[in-house]
């Protein structure tokens, strides 16, 4: 199965291959020897099948952006500045999150819950790909 | 971000010699690449939930990040596309890690909106080019310019204030097509974009009017452009005043 990733990283990297005709990718993939079920599922692009096969995560989010956080960030400032607060502002990101929880009408009882889930526990990305 | 296609030789080189790879990418075949680099690779996914704001899982995120440079170890965290285009916690945590210390640095990456401007064909600098997180255009008035490009990013959860859900519907970006209405004719064909990321894929580009919009099939993934609907308008008093002193250089 580790072939097949390094297939896809060579698909990926050879001006050849990268936009190449269904024929030339499938004549790749026979030279290279990757199984043929795993053949079908690059020629075909089913990406769906293609993850089945090597064990990949399908639940992946892509989303790496909160869109309110500079405001909650200014905010932040407005309620230190009126408050006098003698926090320092080394937290941001901590501080922002309790504004929001409290403006939001959050459920705050998650927080601790949500604190004990770590990803050092879980099992490195190796593991799952056998 | 395409698998084999758009990673640096040095951001490869930070991945496969850091003691530890964090991971929060888009596909989980490119999870099993950057495992092929580095034998302690983690992904950041399972932080994830739909129904759990994404505030905290990104604040899990940074805290992961963190905890593990406290402990001396060499971190890397591996963001698809460009780690510090709409991405909030890798510039969290390059800030938190510099002021406990810490050396911290971001390497630039290959984003959706550069494979856009490949893929479409179209230039930013031509006509100029405004870019806003689809949500937050939407939660604040803006003043937009028909001359330029648009590009709304996270189109897919569009209108979602309680950065919890994975996909809002029609409802959602029919609200989001009346706001763009107050600029743009319904029939204004705008484009619905999706990168490449494993090699044997195209792009999706997809082209509708923008009245159509609250009915396309629309992930997480997906990217709304919208092309300039006016064309550009000479500002001739500006003008003047620079050809007068164009005027003054010459005496």
């Amino acid at each position: 199965m580790l072939n097949v990733i390094d297939f896809l990283e060579r698909f990926g990297q050879d001006a050849g291959l990268r936009y190449a005709t269904g024929e030339v990718v499938a004549e790749a993939l026979q030279q290279a020897g990757i199984d043929p079920a795993v053949r079908l599922a690059i020629v075909s692009k089913d990406q769906a099948a293609l993850e089945r096969l090597l064990g990949a995560d399908t639940n992946v989010c892509c989303m790496i952006n909160k869109p309110d956080d500079e405001e909650e960030e200014e905010e932040d400032d407005e309620d230190e500045d009126e408050d006098e607060d003698e926090d320092e502002d080394d937290e941001d990101f901590d501080e922002d999150d309790e504004d929001e929880d409290e403006d939001e009408d959050d459920e705050d009882e998650d927080e601790d819950e949500d604190e004990v889930e770590n990803v050092n526990a879980g099992q490195p990305v190796t593991d799952r790909a056998a | 971000m395409t698998l084999g296609s758009h990673i640096t030789p040095l951001a490869r080189s930070y991945i496969e010699k850091a003691d530890v790879v964090f991971t929060a990418l888009s596909d989980g075949i490119i999870e099993l690449w950057l495992a092929r680099m580095n034998p302690n690779v983690r992904s950041l996914q399972p932080l994830y939930r739909e129904g759990k704001s994404r505030g905290d899982t990104y604040r899990q995120m940074i805290d992961t990040l963190l905890t593990e440079v406290r402990a001396g170890k060499r971190v890397c965290g591996a963001f698809y596309g460009h780690p510090g285009v709409f991405a909030l916690p890798p510039h969290k945590a390059i800030e938190m890690a510099r002021a406990e210390g810490y050396p911290a640095h971001m390497e630039p990456g290959v984003s959706a909106e550069d494979c856009l401007y490949a893929d479409l064909g179209f230039d930013p600098g031509r006509y100029g080019c405004q870019h806003y997180e689809a949500s937050q255009f939407m939660f604040y008035r803006r003043r937009i310019d028909p001359s330029a490009y648009l590009i709304l990013w996270q189109i897919g959860v569009a209108g979602d204030q309680s950065f919890a859900r994975f996909s809002t519907d029609a409802q959602y970006r029919r609200v989001l097509v009346e706001l763009l209405a107050r600029d743009y004719d319904l029939g204004h064909e705008v484009i619905i974009y999706r990168a490449a990321t494993l090699p044997m894929h195209a792009p999706r580009i997809e082209r509708l009017p923008l009245g159509k919009l609250p009915d396309a099939d629309i992930t997480m993934h997906e990217t709304l452009v919208i092309p300039p609907a006016r064309s550009l308008e000479p500002d001739l008093q500006v003008r003047e005043r620079l050809s007068a002193l164009d005027a003054a250089l010459e005496k």
